[in-house]
Parts: C-alpha cells; sequence; structure tokens
C-alpha cells in the first residue's frame, strides 16, 4: 500500500477514535494507539507520540468551552498541577527506558480500568457543609458554579489536598507513559479523594489533562518520537472526530453505547496485553 | 432569576468586580486556547497539503512490504528523516520541507497550554492572589523545564 493510503487510513481511524472519545467521555488516546498498534502494526512509540498531540488538541478544545462556562475550578486544576506535570515528566522519562512490551502491558491494565470506570456510577458528592482539613482549608480551593441541569449554584468544599495530589502525580505518570489523557485516573483523583462534584472535576480534569500532555509531548519531541507523518493526521483526525462527537452527543442514546463499548474495551484490552507476550 | 442565569450561565447575582475581573481573564483564555488549536490544526494541514504536493512521487508509490511503520522509519524523500530540535524545525522550513511544516503547527499546539498557564500567573497576579501566581510559576517552570529538554538533548 502506498504511504498516501496509509495517511487517508490513518485519518479515517483518528476520526472515528475522535467520534468515539467524545461519546464516551474517554479521550482518542485510549482508542487511537490500540488501533494504530494492533490494526496497522505501528511501533507504540510513535503510537503513543501522535496521540499525545491528539490529547492537547481535543482537551484544549473542550477545555475552551468549560472554562467559559466555570464549571472548572482553576485553583484545583493548577495545585493538581504540580503534581500531573511532574508525573508526566517521570512516566515520559520511564516510557523511553521501557521496552514496547511493558508499555503494551500497562495499556492493557489502563485499558481494563478504563473500562470498569465506564460502569461504574456516579453519584453527586459535594457537600457544601464539608469541612476541609488544616492544609487543604489554606489552599482555598472550594468554589462554585452554576448547574444549569439542577437549575441553581452549586457550592462546595474541598478536601484532602495531599492525597488528591499523591492521585494527580500517578495520573500525570499514565499519561506520561502511554501518551494518553489519563482523565480516567484525574476525575477520581478530584471526585473520590477530595470530593469534589462530578461536573466540576469532569471540567477541571480536561483543563489539566492539556497542561500534562504539552509537558510529556515535549519531551517525546525531544526523542524523535514524534512522527509527523503519523502525528499529522492523527492530530487532525481526532480534534475533528471529536468536534463531530459533541454535536452527535445528545442525538444518540449515550448508555447504549457505553455498554457496547464496554466489550470493546475489555477485548482490546486482552489484545493489547496478548501484543505484549508476542512482542 | 431564571433570566440572568440563562444569559451568562456563569456568574451568580451580585457578581463583585472581582468575580468580573476573573470572567473577562476566562474568557481571554477560552479564546486563546481556540486560537492555539485550530491556528496549529491549519498549520499542520499546510504540511500536509505541501507533502502531498511535492512528494506525491513518493507517496503514490507502493511500499515493498513493511507497512506504515516501515514508511515511518524511513521518512519521504525530501524530508529529514526525523527533527528532534527546535531549531531545525526552523532550518526544515526554511528548505521547503513540508515536516517543518507540520513541526511547526505541532509545536504550535504544545505551547497552547503552556501560553495558558502563563497567562494564569499574570492573572493569580491581577487578583493579587501571591499563592497562586506562586503555584502556577511552578507549573510554568516545570513546563519550560520539559521543553528545555528539547534543546538539551535529541
Amino acid at each position: 500500500m502506498s504511504p498516501l493510503i496509509y495517511l487517508l487510513i490513518v485519518f479515517v481511524l483518528a476520526l472515528g477514535a475522535g467520534l468515539l472519545g467524545s461519546l464516551l467521555g474517554l479521550g482518542g488516546g485510549i482508542i487511537v494507539i490500540p488501533a494504530l498498534t494492533l490494526l496497522l502494526g505501528v511501533d507504540i512509540k510513535f503510537a503513543i507520540g501522535a496521540s499525545i498531540v491528539s490529547v492537547i488538541a481535543t482537551s484544549s478544545g473542550a477545555a475552551a468551552r468549560y472554562v467559559r462556562d466555570h464549571y472548572s475550578n482553576i485553583r484545583v486544576g493548577m495545585f493538581l498541577e504540580v503534581g500531573t506535570v511532574s508525573g508526566a515528566l517521570t512516566g515520559a522519562f520511564i516510557g523511553g527506558l521501557l521496552s514496547g512490551r511493558w508499555l503494551f502491558f500497562i495499556f492493557a491494565l489502563v485499558l481494563a480500568y478504563s473500562a470498569a470506570m465506564m460502569l461504574r456510577k456516579r453519584s453527586e458528592s459535594a457537600s457544601a457543609d464539608l469541612t476541609p482539613d488544616a492544609f487543604t482549608e489554606r489552599l482555598r480551593l472550594g468554589d462554585a458554579f452554576y448547574d444549569k441541569a439542577l437549575g441553581r449554584e452549586v457550592r462546595y468544599e474541598v478536601t484532602h489536598a495531599p492525597l488528591g495530589l499523591a492521585f494527580a502525580y500517578v495520573a500525570g505518570m499514565v499519561s506520561g507513559l502511554l501518551g494518553i489523557g489519563g482523565g480516567a485516573f484525574k476525575v477520581p483523583a478530584m471526585d473520590l479523594a477530595m470530593h469534589i462534584p462530578i461536573k466540576a472535576s469532569t471540567a477541571t480534569s480536561n483543563f489539566m489533562i492539556g497542561v500534562t500532555a504539552a509537558a510529556s509531548a515535549s519531551v517525546y519531541f525531544a526523542r524523535g518520537q514524534i512522527n509527523p507523518l503519523l502525528a499529522a493526521p492523527v492530530a487532525c483526525g481526532v480534534l475533528l472526530g471529536a468536534v463531530a462527537g459533541t454535536q452527535l452527543l445528545s442525538k444518540l442514546p449515550a448508555s447504549q453505547i457505553r455498554k457496547a463499548f464496554f466489550v470493546v474495551l475489555v477485548f482490546v484490552s486482552l489484545q493489547m496485553l496478548i501484543k505484549g507476550f508476542t512482542y | 432569576m431564571g433570566d440572568r442565569h440563562a444569559a451568562t450561565g456563569a456568574t451568580p447575582a451580585g457578581a463583585s468586580e472581582h468575580e468580573q475581573g476573573d470572567q473577562a481573564i476566562e474568557l481571554v483564555i477560552s479564546w486563546l486556547l481556540r486560537i492555539g488549536v485550530w491556528s496549529s490544526v491549519a498549520i499542520i494541514a499546510v504540511g500536509l497539503v505541501m507533502l502531498v504536493v511535492s512528494n506525491h512521487g513518493a507517496l503514490l508509490h507502493a511500499q515493498h512490504g513493511g507497512g506504515l511503520n516501515t514508511v515511518l522509519k524511513d521518512g519521504l524523500p525530501g524530508e529529514p528523516r526525523s527533527i528532534s530540535h527546535y531549531p531545525d524545525v526552523f532550518a526544515a522550513i526554511g528548505h521547503g520541507q513540508a515536516y517543518g511544516v507540520i513541526d511547526l503547527g505541532l509545536l504550535v499546539l504544545v505551547l497552547t497550554p503552556v501560553m495558558r498557564v502563563a497567562i494564569s500567573v499574570v492573572a493569580f497576579l491581577f487578583e493579587h492572589d501571591r499563592l497562586y501566581a506562586v503555584i502556577t510559576v511552578i507549573v510554568l517552570a516545570l513546563l519550560l523545564a520539559s521543553i528545555a529538554l528539547g534543546k538539551a538533548g535529541g
């Protein structure tokens, strides 16, 4: 097959990944990397380099919307970013030392985890009367947002900042290792550890993902891991797919898609595991 | 009550001057993020077009086995094998190489969140929030350190 055909195939795959990712709230990286490595036999390190660039594109686009709606908590985001960016640098560095086999194994684990996360029922964890611990209190992380669905303002306090920071470091490391957004790890850091309401957690996670990815991308670039021939169609495809996805979001039965995709994720996770063994 | 919220969707009733300043900065950030993303995609698209136009012979020529991975590793004739130093990006553009243009677009994309963090430093200083100005500077420093890795190594 000619390179041109490959370019087109990659672009179409990326479009699909962006579309699915935005419909499922998963992020393109989780879909694009298995697609490129399993279907096209691309070196996982090139796939990771291409993916991280697309992660910056989609998350910055989403963050642009969330920032306007004031769901994101900038202070929480900045505070946790100290963790995620440090983690990303660690992860990106380690990722350079590991052979592809281990990247496949770790990716399989993350996919299985993401699949499990998709099934989890989300319950509101906001509490205005939550008392933060002393350290978190000094960080002034509590905030408020206007919840359009509920039709009222939601105020919340935040707690356990150090724990959140530790989670954030791990989230950053996963992102730096695998070239994914890592939202599946960042959102629980805020939602579970710090008791931030899910809408604010998701919006803030989006804002953080781009910054974290930028750190990883810089390291990948220095290693020559970002191949322009691959990164270009992936970045464009995933972004356009994600934009299309947001348009379709309201028209499609999200829960059915999620259930179907749970099965797909488990299957892909196994495929990545096998690929690791046969590396 | 519903009207005001429906209109802005963000600031609660009786927003203080501080919160209005917040909102202005958030709008600027939102706008800059979108500009960063779309202009980078535009540059990348230009690079792709350049690639097709200048390389159509090599692009259409079927590869003898090896698949996409080989194409990626070998690169295309007339293009640098790989670019891992920032000055090389501009050198490549100077030579009219499509990879250079694509990489420029990718760099603009990577710098977009960095720019966003830099603006947040200013925003926090503007609010006299020294604690968060410092926290944000730390994040910015970490980001710049990761970029500096690009200059030093490869």
